[in-house]
């Protein structure tokens, strides 16, 4: 159903966050990290977490709206409900890896598979925004 | 169309390859002329341009190309062209590789396996959606009718793009381009991470600098070299070094971009650039909890400053500088060229810079705590005993040629205080004397306390300072101190210049010393420096250091003197100049001051009020009233102690006398003292 009508974006990184923990540091800084992307009208909140071997990408789509407007440690507001759609996790040969559908704030949760690099596309009604190029 | 070479060997690929590719060893390696200038490449820039400048020599068919080298980000970034001014390709944002390799005409698969790609026309994969380019074709200096684009693999990643264009690239062109990559591409791979190497060595060469910084070295020049430095490595374009203070952004440091820049606003005068007003609420959260930001799109930033984008801000890196206990600051790195983002090794450089500052500023001020509580008293907050030694010496060898005074206040009967008023009471009191001898000194007056009740000033002045009014005026400011309702605080006062008092500073310390004595015990005597009743009565139930008043001269002299106005102190030094020569004979150790100022009185007995006198001719009221007073009453005495001795003496009032005083003498004797 989303594959006739739909905008392909790539979506551009705005703002990449990483912590620094002493001792940590080159760990944390290759490891973990929050990512801000945009794609036309629509905010896509990415980070990876990795822990014990294993990692995890979650992200949710987020209106396109200031951050300073709401307070520092508040959760993004949900995407509209209207906004349905899927993650995917596809390799580099274009074939998909896993996929889950948007919860109803947006969001989605995927385990992304060490040392191997793979493309996110979130698909929406319409448009689907395409990251390429995440590894773990 | 796919070009029929396929899997080009880059000299890096595998072990069989990188061994090839040793400097030097490889047979058919670069010839001895371009491996020199290969070598001699001072960065990536110089290296690909000899690189290139190499490839248009052996295959003279190229007559324009482009290298694009993907760094930690993913993004091809161009480092070096032939033939294509560098007005047109520096500066240009990089690539991201998923862009190249979806505009790769051969497709992702050949992408992977490093197939080249010969096509007609100008095309470099990922220009033609890349929104920041228009058409680099147009802008090239000659025709172009083939592009070859090769990707160039290492460990199983394309790690540069080659894309060479010319008016017909037949196979033996293409041929000899492969032949010259196989002989030249490895080392200039090798080079390149050699750069990268030195680049890193760079960093952490001034990173261990900034550490290593010596204790006399100013801080604050330390951290502009450090900020100067980190703007440079980073090849951004500005940087700005700041701290966190409450909700106030204090800039420590600042180079590059950004400083000095002015920014207009509609209707009123141009006004300085704020560049640290991209550090939102946001980000400063974020770096509050130790984060690391970049904003590679800062146009596109949901919070971003419309006058800084205006002004050129496109992309931004702020670095928490992290202090133990209290709010840091950051680090911050700005580009006027969108998508710039360091590369992992440098934002991890970056970061080290950045704790290394942290660490720096840290140790400063825990240097900067450690002085302060070496060389300052806790409880008024005054210099301590070393501070005092330690300013003393500085300012005797340094020599100004001023006056140096040092003066020595004790607070008279504060043992009593304590006793009375209990130990916290009068550590308040203390508190108060510091904060009003900070407050109130003299500007460059430097007040200590020495230890328990004893404080010290260290005067400078001119060879006109008047040292015993400044003195004063400090024991004034002590003793308008109140301790309890109707009491407040006494001080005894000892002071000395150098020069004039003292040779050297041991000397000018003790004559001060021996002064503060001195008046200590005369206030003592004198039960000026009773603070309570209570003290007041310990002191008069001590051994009387006064001679009594038991002779004729001691008697008439102070009931004289009393009746004149003289003062205590003038009173007791009087008593002793008489006593002494009436007493019995008992040796008596006298303070040094009253001493002195007895010796003074019975110095001056035989001058006269007409000035005819011995032995320096003091005339009328100059002659201190003590003297005058003793003049009056040794003579009515030596006359005889009658009528007719007032009589002589009114005879020679305005003569030898002063006459007030025979006046108030007469007053007295008719009413015959207690004898």
């Amino acid at each position: 159903m989303y594959e006739t009508k739909t905008a392909h974006v790539e979506a551009i990184l705005i703002m990449d966050t990483r912590s620094v923990r002493a001792g940590l540091r080159n760990q944390d800084l290759a490891g973990n990290w929050s990512r801000l992307y945009k794609a036309n009208q629509l905010y896509l909140d990415l980070s990876l977490k990795v822990e014990r071997g294993s990692a995890v990408l979650m992200g949710q789509v987020i209106e396109a709206k200031p951050l300073e407007s709401r307070p520092t440690d508040a959760k993004p507001e949900p995407v509209e409900s209207t906004l349905k759609g899927q993650a995917r996790l596809k390799t580099l040969s274009d074939t998909v890896a896993a996929q889950v559908d948007l919860d109803e704030s947006g969001g989605f949760r995927l385990d992304l598979p060490r040392g191997v690099t793979h493309h996110l596309e979130v698909r929406l009604s319409g448009l689907t925004v395409r990251i390429s190029d995440l590894t773990a | 169309m796919a070009d029929p070479k396929r899997h080009l060997p880059t000299g890096n690929e595998g072990p069989h390859e990188r061994s090839r590719a040793e400097i030097g060893a490889a047979p058919g390696g670069p010839s001895p002329a371009l491996l020199e200038r290969l070598l001699q490449a001072q960065n990536p820039e110089q290296l690909y341009h000899q690189f290139l400048l190499g490839l248009s020599e052996a295959v003279p068919a190229i007559q324009h190309a482009l290298v694009l080298v993907k760094d930690a980000n993913g993004y091809f970034q161009y480092l070096g062209a032939y033939g294509i001014p560098g007005e047109l390709w520096r500066g240009l944002e990089g690539l991201p590789e998923a862009h190249i390799r979806a505009d790769f005409p051969p497709g992702e698969t050949a992408w992977y396996r490093g197939e080249s790609h010969l096509e007609t026309g100008y095309h470099l994969p990922g220009l033609s959606t890349f929104e920041l380019v228009n058409d680099l074709q147009a802008l090239l200096p000659a025709p172009v009718s083939q592009t070859l684009t090769l990707p160039l693999l290492a460990q199983g990643q394309v790690w540069a793009l080659l894309n060479l264009h010319g008016c017909e690239l037949k196979p033996d062109h293409r041929e000899a381009v492969y032949a010259y990559l196989e002989r030249v591409i490895g080392i200039v791979r090798q080079v390149h991470e050699y750069q990268q190497s030195k680049r890193r060595s760079l960093w952490l060469g001034a990173i261990n600098s900034l550490l290593r910084l010596p204790r006399e070295h100013p801080l604050e020049t330390a951290l502009q070299d450090a900020l100067e430095e980190a703007l440079r490595l980073s090849e951004a374009d500005g940087a700005r070094l700041v701290s966190f203070e409450g909700d106030e952004v204090r800039t420590l440091a600042q180079a590059g971009w950004g400083v000095g820049l002015e920014t207009p606003e509609r209707g009123r005068p141009v006004r300085a650039l704020e560049v640290e007003a991209a550090l939102t609420r946001t980000v400063r959260f974020k770096l509050s909890r130790g984060e690391q930001i970049s904003i590679p799109r800062y146009d596109l930033y949901p919070d971003h400053r419309p006058e800084l984008a205006e002004a050129g801000l496109s992309s931004l890196v702020a670095l928490p500088v992290q202090r133990p206990g209290v709010e840091g600051g950051a680090l911050l790195l700005f580009k006027t060229q969108s998508h710039w983002l360091p590369d992992l090794q440098t934002r991890e450089l970056l970061q080290d810079m950045a704790a290394a500052i942290g660490i720096v500023r840290h140790e400063r001020l825990l240097q900067e705590e450690l002085s302060w509580a070496a060389y300052t008293d806790p409880l008024t907050g005054l210099g301590n005993r070393r501070a005092f030694e330690r300013d003393l010496e500085n300012l005797h060898r340094l020599d100004s040629g001023r006056l140096l005074m040092l003066a020595l206040l004790d607070l008279d009967g504060f043992k009593a205080i304590n006793d009375t008023h209990g130990h916290v009471h009068a550590d308040h009191v203390l508190v108060r004397l510091g904060a009003t001898l900070k407050a109130r000194a003299r500007a460059g007056d430097r007040a200590y306390r020495l230890g328990g009740d004893e404080f010290a000033l260290i005067i400078e002045g001119s060879a006109s300072l008047d040292v015993s009014r400044t003195a004063e005026r400090y024991r004034f400011l002590i003793e308008e101190i109140k301790v309890a309702d109707g009491e407040y605080l006494k001080a005894s006062l000892g002071y000395a210049v150098l020069p004039g008092d003292a040779q050297d500073l041991a000397d000018l310390w003790r004559v001060a010393d021996d002064r503060m004595y001195d008046d200590k015990a005369l206030r003592r005597l004198l039960g000026g420096a009773a603070s309570s009743p209570q003290e007041a009565r310990r002191n008069s139930s001590k051994e009387p250091l006064s001679p009594e008043p038991s002779t004729p001269l001691s008697r008439l002299t102070t009931r004289l003197g009393q009746a004149a106005g003289l003062g205590p102190a003038e009173l007791q030094a009087l008593a002793w100049a008489v006593g002494p020569a009436e007493a019995s004979g008992e040796v008596v150790t006298l303070p040094q001051a009253v001493l002195r100022e007895a010796m003074a009185l019975l110095g001056a007995q035989y001058e006269r009020w007409d000035g005819k006198g011995l032995p320096q001719g003091l005339a009328g009221e100059s002659i201190p009233l003590a003297v005058r007073v003793l003049q009056v009453a040794r003579d009515y005495l030596r006359l005889g102690g009658s009528a007719v001795a007032l009589a002589a003496l009114r005879a020679e009032a305005r003569k030898a006398y002063d006459p007030r005083l025979v006046q108030l003498l007469a007053q007295i004797v008719g009413t015959p003292p207690d004898r």
